[in-house]
């Protein structure tokens, strides 16, 4: 789905106007603190209560501004992306959303699964050679190539987490996770 | 006088060999992170924050400056030499910098966005340094309804400048800041709100986390999602790079004009350099005799918009510093980086830290005379620069925005945030919703919320004074007006009435020029 498109207002619009309802509803829950004999009109709640309800409004106009452009909008046939020589071994192997979806889930798994779990060095530098080598890996069977992306990442991924490492560690004396 | 001898004490004060050492290498390496398309400022800064919070304050702060100042000129690089802007901020100076580059005069394309981006940043300073005292003074007199009207401004100015075509989305996008600041401890009662069982919420969503997110992961998924661009002829052998006086002295008018464009796009909160930088270009499109040049080439125009994005940055720093309100995306973290540094930006400024406003734009003029020294003399290494690979680049800065964050608290938690805020930040980015009214809903949330539930007690529920007094009724009026204006349904019904004022034609022609 194209995400600057009428449909995809749509779908946001309801996420949003979802989001709305829940701050409102939190905002009309939450302690009014009578038991602390505050003003009523300094209630922890108000200002949320009156976001929702505006986010809400926001939400409706959204929708009626992506029905009105649905209408006017005529189907998308241009190809998404075949357009230009691709300049890179990752464009040649891999589509705009496919290099997207790898980073998205290299960067997440490298958030996520390895930090906190490995050492600091130890996580970022696989993340650093992994991404790398992905990326750069090269299509043909030519061997020596493979050696060379390989040996690259390696040694990027080595320096490169090294040095963060060693800057934050010792540099800014923080206990890596 | 007075601003004079301050600026000479603030000149004595920052001129070690230590603070020039800072300047050179903050500043060459915002120029760095500048000109690499999908490497923002506003991520330069966020980081560069994180890295320099052991720096004592004055250092940190140049540093910070270095990082801004330089990482919105670096953004004419990759705009000369890629046609894809380094920053947003560089957007308007490919239309004319990259045709340039095409011509074989790339070299002289970027001397002039360095003496551009030079005088902009003089320009935006003097202003700063005219402006900034007495607007502090000025504020001092705010309450706490002038503090809720000033902080909706913001949000409604910004939503709707930024957004590209449809303003509904800015302000979405602004609401939606404001609802994250709702998260945690609130001002007056301290009650926890939104916490959804996290004790690690209790204090609210941290600024930085989600800047780096927000402008670090959602960026490095921006570059790696677009095509690769390719490098244009970065010069002839006999183009020079060190602009003509008299060029420059022909383009006067249009860098005075520009400078102060910029300077005032600046300090409206949350707007930021991109449209500083076209409201300057279409100013000096309007007022050329070579407006036909314009987009092919013209000097004229280069110089307009990177005087203009330049003059933005000091600009930014008025209200930054004066109303603890950021004139830009990068401003907001620097107000952040300030709090933690000791400096309480605000009204109270002028009272409580009066030095610190020429210690600012001192620190401008350092990273100034750096951009000019570096931009005029490293044009070839800034070329190769461009050729770094991304697919090594990219993991190295995502590290960094993994480990930045946590240095701060040292707690993993604020990396889940900035994950969190990257993906939905890369997410409403695609579908256009622009980052500057969220990041200033995040950093006005409070001021929001605290003003209006403190005015409500003092008036005892009355509404009455957030309109009648006269300070607030004038925001009141601007609100309105530039509610009114920015909706599309009160544009076509002006252009209608003019159209039926005006003589037949009028609209046609001087529509083109803006």
């Amino acid at each position: 789905m194209k995400l600057d498109s009428a449909r995809s207002d749509k779908v946001a619009s309801v996420i949003f106007a979802s989001l709305g309802i829940a701050m409102g509803v939190g905002g009309f829950m939450m302690d009014r603190l009578e038991i602390r004999q505050i003003h009523p009109a300094s209630i922890p709640g108000l200002v949320p209560m009156f976001l929702g309800a505006l986010l809400i409004l926001l939400s409706v106009i959204l929708f009626l501004n992506a029905r009105n452009q649905a209408d006017e909008e005529t189907p998308d046939d241009s190809p998404p992306e075949s357009t230009g020589a691709p300049s890179s071994q990752s464009e040649t192997k891999f589509t705009a959303t496919h290099r997207l979806l790898i980073t998205a889930g290299l960067c997440v798994v490298f958030a996520f699964g390895l930090v906190g779990r490995i050492p600091f060095f130890a996580a970022s530098a696989l993340f650093i050679f992994c991404f790398a080598t992905v990326f750069t890996w090269p299509t043909g069977g030519m061997r020596a190539a493979k050696i060379k992306s390989l040996l690259i990442a390696a040694t990027i991924a080595i320096v490169a987490s090294a040095a963060i490492s060693l800057l934050f560690r010792y540099g800014f004396l923080v206990r890596l996770p | 006088m007075e601003a004079l001898g301050n600026l000479a004490e603030a000149f004595a004060q920052l001129t070690t060999p230590m603070m020039l050492f800072h300047v050179a290498w903050a500043t060459l390496l915002g120029i760095f992170v500048g000109s690499l398309p999908g490497l923002t400022a506003t991520m330069g800064v966020a980081l560069m924050t994180t890295l320099t919070y052991s720096l004592e304050r004055d250092a940190a702060i140049l540093v910070l400056i270095g990082m801004y100042v330089g990482a919105i000129y670096g953004g004419s690089r990759s705009a000369i030499l890629l046609n894809i802007p380094g920053t947003p901020a560089s957007a308007a100076s490919t239309l004319d910098g990259f045709p340039l580059a095409q011509q074989g005069r790339a070299r002289y394309a970027m001397g002039l966005a360095t003496a551009g981006s030079a005088l902009g940043t003089i320009v935006g300073i003097l202003l700063l340094v005219l402006l900034a005292p007495p607007l502090a003074e000025a504020a001092l007199n705010f309450g706490s309804f002038e503090f809720f009207w000033l902080a909706v401004f913001g949000i409604i100015i910004s939503g709707q400048l930024t957004a590209t075509g449809n303003p509904l989305k800015g302000y979405i996008a602004g609401v939606l800041g404001l609802m994250v600041a709702m998260i945690g401890s609130e001002g007056i009662h301290a009650h926890v709100r939104f916490n959804l069982g996290f004790s690690q919420m209790n204090g609210g969503i941290g600024l930085i986390p989600a800047m780096v997110g927000a402008f670090g992961f959602a960026e490095v998924l921006t570059a790696m999602q677009r095509k690769k661009p390719r490098i244009a002829n970065s010069g002839k052998e006999s183009d020079r790079s060190l602009p003509r006086w008299r060029d420059m002295w022909a383009q006067k008018k249009t860098i005075f004009r520009s400078g102060i464009i910029g300077t005032f796009v600046g300090i409206i909160p949350g707007v930021g350099e991109d449209i500083g930088a076209w409201a300057s270009y279409a100013a000096a499109k309007r007022s050329s005799r070579e407006r036909e040049s314009y987009g092919k080439g013209s000097t004229e125009g280069l110089i307009a918009a990177e005087t203009g994005n330049s003059a933005v940055v000091p600009g930014s720093m008025i209200p930054a510093l004066t109303l603890a309100v950021p004139g830009s995306a990068s401003s907001a973290v620097l107000i952040a980086a300030l709090f933690i540094h000791g400096i309480r930006p605000g009204p109270m400024i002028v009272i409580e830290q009066p030095d610190f406003l020429y210690l600012v734009a001192v620190m401008l003029i350092f990273a100034t005379i750096a951009i000019t020294i570096f931009g005029l003399t490293l044009t070839r290494f800034f070329v190769m620069v461009l050729k770094v690979p991304r697919e090594y680049l990219m993991p190295i800065v995502f590290t960094l925005c993994v480990i930045g964050p946590y240095a701060l608290t040292q707690r993993p938690f604020d990396i889940g945030v900035m994950v969190v805020f990257g993906l939905v930040g890369f997410l409403l980015r695609q579908m256009n919703y622009p980052m500057a009214p969220l990041v200033l809903g995040i950093i006005l949330g409070d001021l929001l919320d605290k003003s209006l539930r403190r005015g409500l007690t003092l008036s005892d529920g009355d509404l009455t004074p957030f309109i009648t007094r006269p300070i607030s009724a004038t925001f009141v009026v601007i609100i309105l007006l530039s509610f009114i204006l920015g909706s599309a349904s009160a544009k076509r019904l002006i252009a209608r009435s003019l159209q039926r004022i005006l003589p037949r034609g009028w609209l046609q022609t001087n529509g083109k020029n803006t």
